[in-house]
């Protein structure tokens, strides 16, 4: 009893005691602890938990999966072959009855399909990165053969005797002899090859790139247009698309002498001052006759009225029209093929970007379901479109002016969680100023587009940063190069709004949405580990593994924990979600402290550094590196640093 | 207590005890200006108040009831404007003939009829933004017209609060409307010059409701002729007059999402005329008064208290040629900037007043003199390609090299030079 009263007593001079501690000795201590660990010099405003409160690497957890129809492919029997990815499923539709049959699994996440010669349905399986051919009536499976990493597009060549295999993961092509069961060819492409085309003699076979290729941040970015021998797969050109990027469509005219290609047509390189006029992107279709392969990069927006997100594509022969989703304001857009050849021809490809011209060949704008990406037409008395409406979980059919003949449900039906509405509201181009881009159009897929922008809040031309990616960000708060948004709804709200959107900030409902979908994105899977990829170096793994945990120099002597790559990038995020300064201040940087980046995926995150100016892993500590500054890294010699950069890639 | 009781329970469960219902424009109802013929003639009629006007809203569904005219009571009326949700009309007008015009805000049904904001001009127009401010035109008296005709005018915003910030620094500014996107569309008057006749015309110009980031929209180099009075049309597009020279109005319809012409003759047929004028009335305005979708918001990012704005334009070379720019005032030159090798330059000028360019070459001869006056706001940065930017083009992906420098304070001369 005599204890409990004299209790707040002793609560007040153990508060003194404290207080008096802080002033006299703690901070001092405190500010030791924290240099010995990170080599930091401030305290500045973090706590105990920064370090030592284990984080969990796991995201938020979705609800059950929605089908969400991504590819489309008419059969010979009628029918419509939709993949849903998230849900391993592929569903036909009957559209002459206008309804779906049930869905039937699939060992992986389709991905795209195609049709063979022979009426064989073939789909890629991203995630375990096969092609099978299944049967086109009962969608059992015939076959599967091993491609490269997350395969996506495909289609046939040289009158079905090849495959061809766009390996968004790994930046290359497969080339299969699908009668032989066997990949023939593996061939380097751009960063993320993603939809394939054949030329209607199956002679040629173009393969769009869906990223820029990784290259100086002050250059203009540029994604390939592959061309291969339909036969042999022999790369006949590699076309660059300037300032072109986030193609996932890609399609032949129909006497095969030009490809043209849906892109947002970016101005990273202009500081992001106005939305309005395209002066942040536009979207255009790319005109590449192959006689002369330099793109005529047409507007598919006219002036005051963008079209974001431009993706899937249909080329209508018999009508001449062509047709391209708009998947961030849900819409298809009709253009006129003569017209538009014409547009091409009569285009000088230096000339400004004049959005007027849309006004020549465009014909129709119809609105459509929620974030449409693949397109099909349909045969028959009455010609149809078919388009995917992703986020809505149905296939609608078209008639060619625009009108909706039917709109079918696909898969089975989930409940709508706030996930998904998060999913609707990173796809939607209407939180923008005229609805001019979405979330996705920098993050495709939630990742990045791995491109440096300038923003001008903090002035024109100064601090330009590398845009992040938002796969696997849960729990690593702080955001922002500069660490300064705790929260992601910080990051996402009202400045975002300011400097970016220009429009009004996400209702408050819709930001919880957008953040809960964000914190549901996983980290990209590694590049490199065991089964991923053919020949990976397990030792090298190991021996880099041993480096990066390492807290001695090869000759014995110790480093300082400010100096060792786990002080910073502790497992199991890789990091210490501190800033940290190693070095990398530019001219044009504000501070020197950046927010340690997190290292899951980091293989499929290039460029580096906080302006991207390291273009690989092994840049981080060669052309950009300065001594040990970015950790101890002076003695490993190359073999050492290879070893390194190989266990990174695996985590 | 005990009849207070019940009385409280009412007021909670009806909201509130004494407030009234909020009326809401029907669709299809629109709000209609009209005077005696004799008042104001046959000629064009754009803007401004009009003596023993009526501004009257009419629902075709009750054509036989008598219409509230909102105006009732005032001297003079001009032309009305409604909010977004079909519940706020804002308007010039007289109380008086004394008096000059200032801005009123009534009910759609004409209750809660104030003044909502005076200035030293005459209101002449006005427009709601999807904040709630109303942004308006007005004259300037203690600034020069182009002609005495045509007095200085300006566009001004007014807040809740009845605070009244000025946010168009160049030409006299008319006819404000709110686009679906946020912003305000205006005509502004610039004076003679390539593809403009003298003595100069009205050109459509768009500016964010802060006065941040005005930018011709339509007619720089058009048609000849003054583009007046844009009005989005609720199915899409912006409708607006063109006044020939010595010919008469036209109505044009801009229609960027179509694949016609962008500019054509509207050719929608003129609705019916009110059955309850007066004989010898004329129509000078109609406004869809009925809910619309709400225009896109805007943030502000600017920075009120500072005394520039950056300035970078990526190429301001004319066909290739020039080496500087000369940056001017009304009162004088500011300073010159060099010019980069890419055409860029960058500078901090000053805010809130008409700024002009001239290009110069490496002698110092203009080779190019500006004639088209833009501002920036305090705290602005504005990115342009330069003197002859068209609106419907967008710059090539090129980081101006000027952007990468220190830019060129020419903020501080605006103090030498005078205000």
């Amino acid at each position: 009893m005599s204890i409990l009263r004299r209790l707040p007593l002793l609560a007040a001079a153990a508060a003194v005691f404290l207080v008096g501690f802080w002033f006299l000795a703690g901070h001092r201590l405190l500010l030791r602890h924290i240099s010995r660990a990170t080599g930091r010099q401030e305290v500045e405003v973090i706590g105990c938990w920064n370090c030592h409160l284990p984080r969990s690497r796991t995201e938020l957890r979705r609800g059950r999966p929605h089908p969400e129809p991504r590819a489309l492919a008419p059969l010979p029997n009628g029918l419509l072959a939709v993949a849903c990815g998230p849900t391993r499923e592929i569903v036909l539709v009957d559209p002459a009855a206008g309804r779906a049959q049930p869905p039937v699994p699939v060992p992986g996440d389709p991905a795209g399909l195609a049709v063979a010669p022979d009426g064989g349905l073939w789909a890629t399986l991203a995630g375990p990165g096969l092609v099978v051919e299944l049967d086109p009536a009962t969608l059992t499976e015939r076959r599967r053969l091993q491609v490269g990493l997350r395969p996506a597009g495909l289609a046939f060549a040289a009158g079905g005797e090849r495959l061809f295999v766009a390996n968004a993961g790994d930046g290359t092509v497969s080339v299969l002899d699908p009668a032989a069961g066997r990949e023939l060819a593996r061939v380097e492409a751009g960063r993320e090859p993603f939809a394939v085309a054949a030329s209607p003699d199956g002679a040629r076979v173009a393969v769009v790139s869906r990223m820029a290729s990784v290259g100086r941040p002050d250059r203009i970015p540029t994604s390939e247009l592959t061309l291969l021998d339909g036969r042999s797969g022999r790369v006949e050109a590699r076309i660059p698309l300037p300032s072109c990027h986030l193609s996932e469509g890609l399609a032949f005219t129909p006497d095969g002498s030009r490809l043209l290609v849906p892109a947002v047509r970016v101005r990273n390189l202009l500081p992001i001052v106005q939305v309005a006029r395209g002066w942040v992107m536009s979207s255009v279709l790319a005109v590449v006759p192959l006689a002369d392969p330099t793109p005529r990069l047409l507007p598919l927006g006219g002036p005051e009225t963008p079209f974001p997100d431009p993706g899937g594509i249909a080329v209508d022969a018999a009508g001449r029209r062509v047709f391209i989703a708009g998947g961030g304001g849900d819409e298809i857009e009709v253009l006129d093929l003569e017209a538009l050849l014409a547009a091409a021809d009569a285009l000088d490809p230096a000339a400004p970007e004049d959005f007027s011209l849309n006004r020549h060949f465009l014909r129709r704008r119809f609105a459509c379901g929620d974030n449409p990406r693949g397109l099909a037409l349909l045969a028959g008395a009455e010609p149809l479109l078919a388009v995917a409406e992703r986020l809505d979980d149905t296939v609608a059919l078209f008639r060619p002016d625009g009108s909706l003949a039917e709109r079918i449900p696909v898969g089975r039906p989930v409940r709508e969680d706030p996930v998904h509405r998060g999913d609707r509201v990173f796809h939607d181009a209407g939180y923008a100023f005229q609805g001019a881009f979405s979330c996705r159009s920098c993050h495709p897929g939630g990742h990045t587009d791995g491109l440096v922008y300038d923003f001008d809040i903090d002035g024109i031309g100064r601090n330009m940063v590398l845009n992040r990616s938002l796969r696997g960000v849960a729990g690593t708060a702080p955001f922002k190069w500069n660490g300064k948004n705790p929260t992601l709804q910080r990051q996402c709200g009202p400045r975002f709004a300011m400097v970016l959107t220009r429009a009004d900030p996400f209702p408050e409902d819709r930001l919880e949405d957008l953040v809960a979908f964000i914190q549901s994105l996983p980290p990209p899977p590694p590049l490199a580990g065991a089964g991923r990829v053919a020949g990976i170096d397990t030792g090298a793994v190991a021996r880099g593994e041993a480096i990066f945990f390492r807290d001695r120099r090869r000759d014995g002597s110790p480093i300082p924990p400010s100096g060792r790559c786990v002080t910073c990038h502790p497992p199991p995020h890789y990091s210490r979600f501190q800033k940290a300064d190693v070095g990398t201040r530019s001219p044009w940087d504000g501070s020197g402290e950046f927010d340690i980046p997190h290292l899951t995926g980091i293989g499929s995150k290039a460029p580096y550094l906080h302006d991207g100016r390291a273009r690989t892993l092994e840049e981080i500590w060669t052309a950009e590196g300065v001594g040990d500054s970015h950790g101890a890294v002076t003695d490993l010699g190359k073999t050492g640093l290879n070893d390194l950069v190989q266990f990174l890639r695996t985590r | 207590m005990r009849t207070a009781l019940p009385l409280l329970a009412l007021t909670v469960l009806t909201g509130s005890g004494c407030r009234e219902p909020v009326a809401v424009a029907p669709a299809g109802a629109e709000l209609v200006l009209a005077a005696p013929a004799a008042a104001v003639g046959a000629g064009p009629w754009l803007d401004g108040v009009v003596a023993g006007a009526r501004l009257l809203l009419l629902d075709p569904a009750r054509p036989d009831e008598p219409p509230v005219d909102l105006a009732g009571g005032l001297a003079a009326v001009g032309p009305p404007a409604i909010d977004s949700a079909g519940r706020r009309v804002v308007f010039p007008a007289r109380a008086t003939a004394e008096d000059r015009a200032a801005l009123w805000e009534c009910a759609v049904d004409g209750r809660g009829r104030r003044l909502l904001a005076e200035v030293p001009g005459e209101v002449l127009g006005a427009t709601l933004l999807p904040d709630g401010r109303a942004a308006f035109a007005a004259t300037v008296p203690d600034e020069a017209g182009p002609s005495r005709d045509l007095p200085a005018s300006a566009l001004f915003t007014v807040a809740a609060d009845g605070g009244i910030e000025r946010i168009t620094f160049a030409g006299p500014a008319r006819d404000p409307a709110t686009l679906p996107d946020g912003r305000i569309v205006y005509a502004q008057w610039l004076p003679a010059a390539e593809g403009r006749p003298a003595p100069g015309s009205f050109v459509l110009f768009t500016v964010h409701p802060d006065g941040s980031g005005a930018a011709p929209l339509h007619g720089m180099h058009g048609e000849p002729g003054r583009a007046r009075r844009p009005r989005p049309r609720p199915e899409g597009g912006l409708e607006h007059l063109l006044l020939p020279p010595g010919g008469p109005p036209e109505t044009r319809l801009v229609d960027w999402g179509s694949p016609r012409a962008a500019c054509s003759p509207a050719r929608s047929a003129a609705p019916p005329r009110p059955t309850v004028l007066p004989a010898g009335w004329r129509v000078l305005d109609r406004v869809p008064a009925g809910p619309r979708p709400r225009p896109q918001g805007h943030l502000s990012s600017l920075r009120p208290g500072t005394a520039f704005g950056r300035l970078l334009a990526i190429d301001a070379r004319r066909d290739g040629r020039g080496a500087s720019v000369r940056l001017r005032t009304s009162d004088g030159v500011l300073g010159t900037v060099p010019l980069q090798a890419d055409g860029s330059f960058f500078a901090l000028v000053p805010v809130d007043r008409p700024l002009w360019l001239d290009l110069l070459d490496r002698t110092g001869a203009v080779l190019e003199t500006g004639r088209s006056p833009f501002w920036l706001r305090p705290g602005e940065n504005r990115i342009c390609v330069g003197c002859h930017e068209n609106p419907e083009t967008a710059p090539p992906n090129r980081r101006p090299a000027a952007a990468l420098l220190e830019p060129l304070d020419l903020s501080a001369a605006a103090a030498e030079v005078g205000r």
